[in-house]
């Protein structure tokens, strides 16, 4: 393919006194530029550390409404009020995540139902207490740890007994 | 007799001459004045090419690949794109009916800020073999390429990827 310039050089050697007049050509539009962007980034692990334990939970005699025991994801532990009393180790659950580093982990963790091993039509709901996400820094090759909290709602009526369940986690980018 | 011809000669010498073709009075030009261009043909980014995430999984050699149909396809370590990656769209705008050139690069380079490099090529657009501007004097196309990528290649790139219009 012959582009314009070429033309314009033979036309100005063939007729060099016209192409002193000649006009040029008005054909080339401005280059733009279109950004190419990606992010690159490794697999995302997800460890277990330790388990949530919200210790044991005494409940008073007599009938009362319900009252609220949790740990929150960083650690601080709440017993309710005086219907309630609390003794034991008490830790929230603790995971390890891993990936790239300088990225924004979002965490994803549903509510959890705590089942009576003594009575499994019995539970109770665990509402998980989620920090959302976690930033990786420059610790994303070696990983990071975070926590996750979670709290009851006791009364009265409930049932004694051990109550466990299974957190469903979830990381992504 | 003699009268006729002094009428004739008379009448001879009272005519307006004949102009002749000047082929040279005219400014010329190389194209035909029917084809010269009033206005540019701009190009207008309305989309940048983005392939959002993409999770690569060791340090071997992979690929992401966009379409300009908006399909993709990841091959070797590179293990998910992310669900925002999107096409490239330019608009083309000059004048209705005129047939256009548009070059795109085979390939560029795309770099991070922390020095990486990455390949970005086979660049393909929607374009038709003879690209013209509609009635209203603009053509939109979709573009979209290859991200080669080898070994550990964590990180954000960015490129430019210059798009060069012309009349035809």
């Amino acid at each position: 393919m012959i582009d314009f310039p070429t033309i314009v050089r033979r036309a100005s050697l063939a007729f060099a006194t016209a192409t002193l007049f000649a006009t040029p050509a008005f054909a080339v539009g401005p280059n733009q530029n279109a950004n190419a962007t990606a992010k690159i980034v490794k697999p995302l692990t997800l460890t277990w550390v330790q388990d949530l334990d919200l210790g044991t939970i005494v409940l008073g005699s007599g009938t009362w409404a319900a009252t609220t025991i949790g740990i929150t994801s960083g650690g601080v532990f709440t017993c309710g009020n005086t219907n309630v009393s609390c003794s034991g180790a008490t830790k929230p659950a603790q995971y390890k995540v891993t990936g790239t580093n300088n990225q924004r982990v979002f965490i994803t963790a549903p509510n959890v139902t705590l089942t009576n091993q003594n009575d499994s039509t019995k539970t109770l709901q665990l509402t998980v207490d989620n920090p959302g996400f976690v930033d990786l820094g420059n610790s994303g090759n070696s990983g990071l740890n975070f926590g996750l909290g979670g709290s009851i709602a006791v009364s009265s009526a409930t049932v004694d007994g051990t109550y466990t369940g299974q957190f469903n986690v979830t990381v992504n980018y | 007799m003699v009268r006729i011809a002094l009428v004739t000669v008379l009448a001879l010498s009272a005519a307006t001459p004949a102009e002749a073709q000047c082929r040279l009075c005219s400014t010329p030009v190389t194209t035909h004045s029917e084809d010269a261009p009033a206005t540019k043909v701009t190009v207008e980014i309305e989309t940048s090419l983005n392939f959002d995430r993409l999770v690569v999984l060791g340090a071997g050699t992979g690929s992401a690949e966009l379409r300009p149909d908006g399909s993709r396809s990841a091959q070797g370590t590179v293990a998910d794109i992310g669900p925002r990656a999107m096409v490239g769209t330019a608009i083309l705008h000059g004048e209705p009916g005129r047939f256009v050139r548009v070059d795109l690069p085979s390939r560029i380079e795309l770099y991070s800020l922390s020095g990486g490099q990455i390949a970005f090529d086979e660049v393909s657009s929607d374009l038709p073999a003879m690209p013209r501007l509609d009635p209203s004097g603009s053509l939109t196309f979709r573009f979209g390429g290859r991200i080669r990528i080898s070994g550990d290649a964590d990180g954000d790139y960015r490129g430019d990827l210059p798009i060069t219009a012309e009349y035809q």
